[in-house]
């Protein structure tokens, strides 16, 4: 008795006939497996259970059943169909009248059974066992079988053997197909690529009813569309495109032999781009479980679908990285243009800064020229004066030689006393000169050239009497000429003196204007920052008549400098408005205990209703170039500087008459302030 | 010799100063008159004409009070006693609209640029009024010592030659 892993199952109606078959099968069997007994299929059932789950197996199962049973049948159907029992091969004892019934039961399986009567010959039984275990052994393809040699049907085991090897070959043809048609190299032309696959799917599928036609411009799939089709292109030209923000990006254009819809096919995702007929075509629709099957018929067909689907795929990636490669120069394009924007930009507004900074140097180069120009006066009238002098003198001592009349001392003290009047008193009124003049003509009828020496006794400053007297002189003409050589020479030292002194002020006008920020507020008077300013501008205000009004003022406390700015601003600006010629007044007050006023009135044309609202807006300007710098710099940073002196400045405008009025606290607080303040903030 | 005036007129005393220091040399045959202003020449041209002399040359500043140089000698043009006088402006304010106006318009005969060169002054006064001699004095003769003598001398011979005189 063997117990091993394969056993003989006999299920059987009566019992004397099922002794008799377990001692039949014995007898063919014995020597390598044991025959186990069971009545009936219920049990034979659970016993192949049990087995089953302790990994024995049936090599062959007899059973008989009684007539008419209808159970016995079924239950060998359903046990064949059952792979995990494994392909049990089975011999059926029918009752004769109902052998004809039972065989065609088994027809579908008709390797695995073979039905025998019930009053079998033991011969009959053996050859049909043996040959029914050997085909299970060799379809079972364990290498047991050698043990079990004995009981084999050899010529069948052979015949299976080889029947086996034959299939064997045949995959390893197809698999060589499959290989060899995997890695084949482009077809000639499309039309034997369509011919021949068309062709194998014809023999597989029927083609006529998976055929669609799609009319040119109309859409196969769309974006987004679920899909679950490959669809090969037998005739026409298929695009597809993709969405991409507001345009369609083209994705590639697939022609006869190539297949379409691979991509949401192979994922089982929704299609991935809209497919359109870009000319008339027609296409093969192919469904999953029609490829499973050409597939699995078609060895050589499955080859050239992998291969299809390979160039489908791989043109697809070749136009997504053409693609990609495209984006990525359209990226260093549109990235190198923002460089050179960003380039432009830069220049632009260096160029910005440029222009600023010229019109700052232009503006200051004007006011340089306007201070220049000042100097320039004083300093040629002084060169003038200083000629003229040595002439005087020479002149002077020449007549003085030439002077007869006895009175020497006289004459020298007396013009001694002209020329200090004529250097520090102020010049004679013409009109007072003329009338004086007039009347000493007539007290000089007689010497030649009366006229002129009356004029000459009239210029200088003596009083009427001594006029009188000198010229009642014996060679009144010689006394005079001397004594005007004096005062000449004292003209012409006032002069040099006034000179002198315009110079010295325009520098200190100068100087202080530009008095460097103190670190600590100074206490000044905001009248001799005014009058400073003043004279540095005086060269542009020739056509200006200004009229100072000042009351006196207690000294402030602050920059000097600063509001000096202020001043010239407003100042400038009232020119401006004038255009160059004009009345400006310039009031200075005490406004109770605590403050002190300056206004600025000009009579040029009122501010309009629209700019006046604007004026210390930053940014805002009536004059073409922007905020003037260097002479002026805007009212915006002047009523920054007023409000940093702890003040306000205010603007009225009517026509003829706009006055700037600025208030600043006696005792106030110096408060630099960061930044200008817009308008609004 | 004909009585001829000179007019000087600027706001400025130093520089009316100046300008008679620098006119000097035309004081031996011309009266020159300085004025403060357009008005004070007003009043003196009013003498001078009471006085019976001729209005040689007005010699003025542009930027005045009250009214400009420009204006001024403009206005003399108007009348007769002072149109034929020669007009010169002196001004610091070069290529001012006004100047290029009133030159335009003929109403006046030189501009000089302040400051001013003593000699260049002299010469322009010295050409004007040679000028102005030639054209409104019968015996120029006289003033050949002070004006430019060449041009005084050939106009002399050019009258005898054409028999006026």
């Amino acid at each position: 008795m063997n117990v091993g892993t394969y056993f003989i199952l006999a299920v059987v109606g009566e019992r004397a006939a099922g002794a008799a078959i377990q001692r039949d099968l014995l007898r063919i069997f014995g020597e390598h497996f044991s025959v186990e007994v069971c009545s009936g299929p219920r049990e034979a059932g659970d016993r192949l259970k049990v087995m089953s789950r302790i990994g024995r197996k049936v090599a062959l199962m007899a059973i008989s059943s009684p007539s008419g049973d209808k159970d016995g049948p079924e239950f060998v159907v359903d046990v064949l169909a059952r792979p995990d029992y494994g392909r049990i091969h089975c011999v059926y004892f029918a009752p004769p009248e109902d052998m004809a019934v039972i065989a065609q039961k088994f027809d579908r399986s008709k390797a695995q059974v073979t039905v025998l009567p019930q009053k079998y010959e033991f011969a009959e039984l053996e050859s049909a066992s043996r040959r029914l275990i050997t085909d299970y052994f060799a379809k079972r393809e364990t290498p047991d079988i050698v043990n079990f040699a004995s009981v084999l049907d050899l010529k069948r085991l052979s015949e299976e053997l080889l029947e086996v090897e034959e299939e064997r070959r045949s995959y390893r043809l197809q698999l060589h197909d499959l290989q060899s048609g995997l890695l084949r190299s482009p077809w000639r032309n499309e039309t034997e690529i369509v011919e021949e696959l068309t062709g194998r799917l014809d023999s597989m599928l029927d083609l006529p009813s998976l055929r669609l036609e799609i009319p040119r411009g109309e859409a196969l799939l769309k974006e987004g569309d679920p899909n679950s089709h490959l669809y090969l292109v037998e005739k026409g030209l298929m695009g597809l495109t993709k969405k991409s923000g507001s345009a369609e990006v083209g994705l590639g254009r697939f022609g006869p032999g190539m297949f379409v819809g691979i991509l949401s096919f192979i994922e089982g995702e929704d299609a991935f781009a809209t497919v359109r007929a870009i000319e008339d075509s027609t296409l093969v629709k192919i469904s999953a479980k029609d490829l499973k099957r050409l597939i699995s018929e078609d060895a050589g067909l499955t080859a050239l679908v992998v291969n299809l689907l390979l160039r489908g795929v791989s043109a697809r990636l070749r136009e997504s990285t053409q693609l990609h490669y495209r984006v990525n120069e359209l990226n260093i394009e549109i990235s190198r243009e923002r460089d050179d924007l960003k380039a432009a930009i830069a220049r632009l507004e260096a160029a910005e800064m440029k222009l600023v900074e010229r019109e700052k140097m232009a503006l200051l180069g004007q006011f340089i020229a306007g201070i220049a120009h000042e100097l320039n006066n004083p300093a040629g009238a002084m060169q003038r004066a200083g000629d003229q002098l040595a002439g005087s003198l020479i002149g002077l001592m020449k007549d003085i030689a030439a002077f007869k009349d006895g009175r020497m001392a006289e004459i020298r003290s007396e013009g001694w006393r002209v020329m200090s009047d004529a250097l520090d008193k102020s010049p004679k009124a013409l009109p007072a000169i003329r009338s004086e003049a007039k009347n000493y003509e007539k007290h000089l009828t007689g010497e030649p050239r009366a006229r002129e020496l009356a004029r000459m006794l009239a210029d200088m400053h003596v009083s009427e009497s001594e006029a009188h007297e000198i010229a009642s002189r014996p060679k009144a003409d010689e006394a005079i000429r001397l004594l005007y050589r004096f005062h000449d020479i004292g003209i012409e030292l006032r002069h040099i003196r006034l000179s002198a002194e315009r110079v010295e002020g325009i520098v200190k006008s100068l100087r202080d204007y530009a008095r460097p920020q103190q670190s600590e507020p100074v206490s000044f008077d905001v009248r001799t920052g005014i009058d400073d300013t003043l004279t540095i501008m005086s060269h542009t205000m020739k056509s200006v008549s200004v009229f100072k009004s000042y009351e006196d003022l207690p000294p402030i406390t602050g920059q000097p400098a600063e509001l000096n700015q202020v001043w010239t601003n407003l100042i400038v600006n009232a020119v401006e408005a004038m255009k160059g010629a004009g009345k400006l007044w310039i009031k200075t007050q005490r406004r109770g205990e605590t403050e002190v006023s300056v206004s600025f009135e000009n009579d040029g044309p009122a501010i309009p209703a629209e700019v006046i609202g604007r004026l210390f807006d930053l940014n805002f300007t009536t004059k073409k170039g922007g905020a003037s710098f260097g002479l002026g710099i805007g009212l915006p940073i002047s009523r920054n500087i007023v409000e940093n002196h702890g003040g306000t400045i205010t603007v009225e405008s009517h026509p003829r008459s706009t006055t700037f009025t600025v208030v600043l606290p006696i005792k106030g607080e110096y408060r630099p302030s960061q930044r200008l303040r817009s308008a609004n903030g | 010799m004909d009585r001829i005036s000179i007019l000087v007129i600027d706001d400025e005393r130093a520089v009316l100063d100046t300008l008679m220091r620098d006119l000097d040399r035309f004081s031996t045959h011309f009266r020159i008159e300085p004025c403060e202003s357009a008005a004070d020449a007003a009043d003196v041209i009013r003498e001078l004409k009471a006085d019976g002399w001729a209005l040689g040359l007005v010699l003025a500043d542009h930027l005045m009070p009250n009214m400009s140089g420009v204006d001024f000698l403009v206005q003399l043009n108007s009348d007769p006693y002072s149109s034929a006088a020669r007009k010169v402006l002196i001004t610091a304010q070069a290529g001012l609209e006004d100047t290029i106006q009133a030159i335009n318009r003929g109403g006046l005969n030189h501009y000089i640029r302040k400051p001013w060169r003593k000699d260049q002054l002299e010469e322009v006064l010295c050409d004007q009024l040679t000028g102005y001699v030639l054209e409104n004095v019968e015996d120029p003769l006289p003033f050949a010592q002070v004006l430019d003598a060449s041009r005084i001398f050939s106009a002399i011979h050019r009258r005898g030659a054409s028999g006026r005189l």
